[in-house]
């Protein structure tokens, strides 16, 4: 599908006012005028694509990623060796023992938001949560700066039941807003006829025609945006990119591999929106907010992660996509160490565990270390906003560049966090 | 009406305000109003050599009245009503009426909770407060608030959720008092503060030190239920459990003052140290690892009394948790600069004194008031340069889509309106109508600037504009919504099918209040030594099934994994919902006030008598067509029932905009149609988007239009001819007669397609631009 006939007239003034595709612009912002000066230099090869994990509720770090074996905090969950000799994972994490090759561990997140709302906005757009401004997340940063790969489709995916999407357009035009799906097996809402083609499409001109005298009259900019609208939706029904969004295109098999409920099937869906070349994806798995019972919950939580992580890592790894797509594993908060009176873990900011893997990274790491009993950061602290800059470094935005808000208020990708550049090959 | 809950209202609810009713001549004197602002508009007209617009038909005036002042196109008897009407002031009266309808209360909350991101979906505390806010909305437009009062009781708002709606504007920023303040500001006065929050503005007078000066107004509101007698309670609770655990320490340790720690870092740091205190703590213990040992010991002897502390916490805080942020209370509290406050003219972390920022002449020493109501009558006054200013030209924007200040809230010293006189007379008109909303919205639409043609050119952002004719605009998400709405139901103005459940939640938190406030501190005590030893003993229960898990974890029985995780969970539900029943003997879910108790509580009084109905009336049944046989006839009715369901469900989803929770859900009609999410001072948003076009097509719009028990379908059904349809479905759908053209052109589908012409007519009708622009 070509969305811009290119003689067609039309497509600039759709260009220019309404900027439609589901919600998302064409074209990168081209008259950023502040470039950047001094600072980090970019990633000579940065990630083209990003896979963003988001473990709504707050992971616990002790019973998945940063183990702490004999120490009473652990409670009952025992760790296991991993294909990377010297390094463990949790016991809850069989299969991605085997890609820890892959993967970059993060131990030694340390933030002080400890409330949902509040953690999970920090970690998506690197800002504090404010009540005046919405900011920006990464992937709508990797729109703004880098444009898209594949001109047809929108260039950020949000897949997962929130009602709310935290780090979407933020200030950004709402061009920039990712693409929501609720649920990955119905893909894109509203995409087939209930007409055949020629009574759909006579009943199209239909519409066109009875308009025909309104639209002569009001010919504004707001009124052509409607009529390119109906332009690139009936496009978008006819497209051969929507197989993208169709998850009936993998075999049985492959689908078995990501596991059979949503975050699997969210994972699989990724998978293709990248293939696509959809610039960013991310997908939410909530319910690890485990104040109660930690150790009958968290299994059943990591039984998803781990099966579709694992899947995911192993499928781009074959195709060879895994080279240039940056796959993120995170969340809102840790929880405390020390086991609560109801078996639970309550929130905790201090120290927690994220993972990132893909897109040059170097896999089979652990970087920063909390203490013997997981309360503590000891090495390499990253806040947040650090952690943010590290993506943002591994995609090629950059970290240095300023924004301004309409509001005239100057704002970076990830604030004034510093990218760990050493964690990338 | 037979079919309708009829509720009327009796004023049971007292304001506490003097309420300054505007009085009925000043209304009728809008007329001459009206005329002065037609004489300001045409005199910038003629000045700038522009010809105004061409007044609208009344065919057009009915379709935008409705729009404008209620917010949803005309059915189709109350267009043909006016139509048909001889009166000469159809037009005027119209307008009253109008505004006097409930469709006017939907309509402008509307706007209003965009301004003021009202979000009846937050999840905290079961929405209480934001259903009491958003009724609380809903009502002073309903009874017309004068506009300052309105203002005055949020930004001044202090009390229980139940009892005063109005905190909720507060509640809306909870724990972000500065943010806050830049919103009020913004809102109120039209005047961006926010970037003085971290320094001093860059564009615009105001410092960092301004900034403080008017946040300390509000910094000392606070959310948050008063429990001092309860946290007594514990107080002397733990306290007793302190002693206990002294006592036991000292026997085990043999050493006087001995407490233990659960800690062991803080024992090392001890050690580490050398001064006075730690030297104290030691007490004699040579080493950091015997210290341990002891330590290690104690806690084992002491840990059922630590634990038991714990529990208590716990369960006090479950106890309230229903309603944690039910109250909100304001103290006279300065806020304090940041630490890195970098300007001269004082110090980081100084106490800053209320001032406001318009007003040199204030004296905070001079209080007689608090800060809050200071506070709220300075932001009110007819004094203040900025506050009626602002207002008076959002509704003119309201009625004529451009304001004559754009943007309406980011006003300066040096800001222009496009026809300054006519800025200065609408101010002056706000204050002379005594902030009177409706009354000013009726002058205006009762202009001949108003009545005319809408704008056919582009009217670039940031030119001046002098109004030849109002703007054109697409409908607004839920202006497109609640005329698909009339299109579908009967009578969606009245229709509420959430209202009893948002007053039930309100009203639950009140129950949950006042029987928690019946104990005695012994009482209360009792209670809380009841529930501690029931979680006690539940969680040794758990204990025991834990253990068991583990061993099913390790051995990988799934089946006994799942059933022993279940018997777990169970146990803590069982605790959680005990609480409840012996706190407050589960007040908080059961019934049994009436609706209009519950409204009146909610403070929903109307002015006269009033009704809204929570369900829908019956649609008429259809008739059986003669000359079926038995068993079709069986057939029939099968399907009229399935339909006659299913028909329920999918109008009660069809109530208007204001009526759902809002925002809407992500996906939701309104939502793609750019609903705001209330995120952001108004952020809804008027653009396209192709999910809008993919929404119209294919979505089930369409058939909930053309089904028979839709209200367009219902109309259809009584038609004769191709003729009338097409005639009936334009004027309900886009309130005028077809041309000839138009109908000829339709007459060719109904030849071609016979019995599935209707829905083809109907499906392109819904997808042309002529039914979602607003002309």
């Amino acid at each position: 599908m070509n969305l811009f006939r290119n003689q067609d007239f039309t497509r600039r003034n759709f260009l220019t006012t309404a900027s439609s595709l589901l919600g998302v612009s064409m074209l990168p912002n081209l008259g950023g005028a502040e470039e950047t000066k001094a600072g980090i230099p970019l990633r000579k090869n940065p990630a083209k694509r990003m896979i963003f994990l988001y473990m709504g509720g707050g992971m616990t770090h002790l019973d998945t990623l940063d183990t702490k074996p004999g120490h009473e905090n652990q409670g009952p969950v025992k760790e296991i060796k991993t294909n990377v000799p010297g390094i463990h994972l949790s016991e809850y994490l069989p299969g991605l023992s085997n890609h820890m090759d892959k993967m970059c561990i993060i131990n030694s997140l340390s933030s002080t938001a400890g409330a949902h709302e509040q953690g999970r906005y920090l970690m998506h757009t690197s800002y504090e949560k404010r009540a005046t401004i919405k900011h920006p997340g990464i992937g709508a940063y990797m729109l703004k700066y880098l444009g898209k790969l594949n001109k047809d489709l929108p260039g950020n995916v949000f897949i997962g039941g929130n009602s709310r999407i935290d780090g979407g357009a933020g200030f950004f035009e709402s061009s920039f807003e990712p693409l929501a799906i609720n649920n990955p097996e119905s893909g894109l809402k509203n995409i087939r006829a209930k007409f055949n083609p020629t009574d759909f499409r006579n009943n199209l001109d239909l519409a066109a025609e009875l308009d025909g005298g309104f639209r002569k009259k009001y010919n504004l900019k707001a009124t052509r945006a409607y009529t390119a609208m109906y332009e690139d939706a009936v496009n978008l029904m006819e497209s051969e990119d929507l197989k993208a969004f169709d998850l009936r295109q993998e075999s049985e098999a492959t689908r078995e591999m990501y596991g059979d409920d949503a975050f699997g099937q969210g994972c699989l869906l990724a998978k293709r929106l990248i293939e696509h070349d959809v610039r960013a994806v991310e997908v939410t798995y909530g319910g690890w907010d485990t104040h109660q019972n930690n150790f009958i919950s968290v299994p059943e939580r990591t039984a998803v992660l781990d099966q579709a992580l694992s899947a995911l890592l192993a499928d781009l790894d074959r195709s060879g996509m895994l080279e240039d797509t940056l796959v993120v594993l995170s969340t809102e908060f840790g929880r405390t160490p020390r086991i609560n009176q109801n078996a639970g873990r309550d929130h905790y900011p201090k120290a927690f565990s994220t993972m990132i893997a893909g897109g040059g990274v170097i896999g089979g790491q652990k970087y920063g270390k909390t203490s013997a009993g997981g309360e503590e950061v000891e090495e390499n602290m990253l806040k947040p906003q650090d952690f943010n800059a590290t993506i943002a470094y591994g995609v090629g935005v950059s970290t240095d560049r300023i924004v301004m808000s309409p509001s005239l208020r100057p704002f970076k990708v990830a604030h004034k966090g510093k990218p760990v550049t050493k964690l990338f090959s | 009406m037979k079919n309708r809950r009829i509720l009327s209202l009796a004023a049971l609810f007292a304001v506490a305000l003097v309420v300054v009713l505007p009085a009925q001549a000043e209304t009728k004197n809008t007329r001459a109003r009206s005329k002065q602002v037609d004489k300001l508009v045409n005199k910038l007209l003629a000045e700038q050599k522009l010809e105004a617009h061409k007044p609208i038909s009344d065919e057009q005036f009915v379709r935008r009245i409705y729009l404008a002042a209620i917010g949803r196109i005309p059915s189709g008897s109350e267009a043909a009503e006016f139509l048909a009407s001889k009166d000469k002031n159809k037009r005027e009266k119209l307008i009253d009426e109008l505004l006097e309808s409930e469709g006017y209360v939907s309509h402008f909350y509307n706007y209003w909770a965009d301004i003021l991101r009202l979000n009846t979906r937050l999840g905290r505390s079961g929405n209480a407060n934001e259903y009491a806010y958003k009724h609380w909305v809903k009502e002073s437009l309903r009874s017309n608030k004068p506009y300052d009062q309105f203002v005055r009781e949020m930004v001044s708002a202090t009390g229980e959720t139940w009892e005063n709606g109005a905190a909720g504007y507060y509640h809306r920023d909870r724990g972000m008092p500065l943010d806050n303040m830049a919103n009020t500001v913004r809102i109120f006065l039209g005047t961006r503060l926010e970037c003085a929050q971290c320094h001093d503005h860059p564009f615009d007078k105001w410092s960092q030190k301004d900034f403080f000066k008017m946040a300390s107004f509000t910094y000392g509101v606070r959310a948050g239920y008063n429990r001092n007698s309860q946290s007594e309670v514990r107080r002397e609770m733990q306290n007793e459990r302190r002693k206990k655990i002294m006592e036991i320490s000292q026997r085990i340790s043999g050493i006087r003052g001995f407490y233990p720690t659960r800690r062991e870092a803080d024992i090392d740091r001890m050690y580490e140290k050398d001064d006075r205190r730690s030297v104290y703590r030691r007490k004699g213990i040579a080493t950091a690892e015997e210290y341990k040992a002891i330590n290690k010991k104690v806690l084992a002897a002491t840990a059922k009394y630590d634990r038991d502390n714990r529990i208590t916490s716990q369960i006090l805080s479950d106890i309230y948790n229903p309603i944690r942020y039910s109250s909100l209370t304001a103290n006279d509290r300065n806020s304090k600069l940041p630490h890195d406050y970098q300007y001269d003219d004082a110090k980081p972390n100084d106490e800053i004194a209320p001032e406001p920022m318009f007003d040199s002449k204030f004296n905070a020493d001079g209080l007689d008031e608090s800060y809050l109501d200071t506070y709220a009558d300075w932001m009110t006054s007819t004094d203040n340069p900025r506050f009626a200013q602002v207002v008076a030209n959002r509704l003119w924007k309201k009625a004529f889509g451009v304001g004559l200040i754009e943007p309406v809230d980011q006003i300066t010293d040096y800001t222009k309106p496009y026809n300054p006189e006519l800025m200065a007379y609408l101010e002056k008109s706000m204050k002379e109508l005594n902030f009177d909303m409706k009354s000013f919205l009726a002058m205006l639409y009762k202009t001949e600037a108003w009545q005319r043609s809408a704008h056919a050119e582009e009217i670039p952002i940031g030119k001046p504009y002098y109004f030849q004719g109002p703007a054109l605009k697409r409908m607004t998400a839920e202006q497109i919504w609640d005329s698909l709405s009339i299109l579908t139901i009967d009578d969606p103005d009245h229709f509420q099918p959430n209202l009893g459940r948002e007053l039930r939640t309100i009203d639950g938190e009140r129950k949950i209040y006042e029987e928690l406030s019946k104990h005695t501190p012994e009482q209360f005590k009792t209670i809380l030594k009841e529930l501690t030893a029931q979680a006690r003993a539940g969680y040794a229960k758990q204990e025991k099934l834990r253990e068991k898990y583990n061993k099913a974890r390790a051995e990988e029985d799934q089946q006994l994994i799942r059933e022993l995780g279940r018997e777990i969970r169970d146990v803590q539900r069982e605790l959680r919902s005990n609480i409840a029943k012996v706190a407050y003997n589960n007040v908080g879910r059961s019934g049994g006030r009436s609706m209009e108790m519950m409204m009146a509580g909610a403070g929903m009084t109307g002015s006269g008598e009033r009704y809204v109905r929570t369900s829908l009336p019956r649609v008429e049944t259809k008739k059986m067509p003669e000359g079926l046989s038995a068993s079709q006839r069986k057939n029939w009715v099968r399907q009229q029932k399935s339909m006659a369901s299913s028909w329920s469900r999918t109008a009660a989803g069809m109530a208007r905009a204001s009526e759902l929770p809002t925002p809407a859900p992500r996906g939701h009609f309104l939502r793609e149609f750019g609903q705001s999410d209330r995120e952001l001072i108004e952020n809804a948003n008027d653009g396209a988007s192709v999910p809008q076009a993919l929404s119209l097509m294919n979505g089930d719009m369409a058939y909930k239009l053309m089904h028979p028990y839709s209200v367009l379908g219902r109309s259809l059904d009584k038609c004769d001819s191709p003729e009338e349809e097409i005639r009936t479905i334009y004027q309900l759908m886009l309130t005028r007669q077809p041309t000839k053209a138009e109908t000829e052109r339709l007459l060719k589908v109904y030849e071609t397609e016979g019995k599935n012409a209707r829905r083809s007519v109907i499906w392109a009708m819904l997808n042309t631009q002529q039914f979602i622009f607003s002309i």
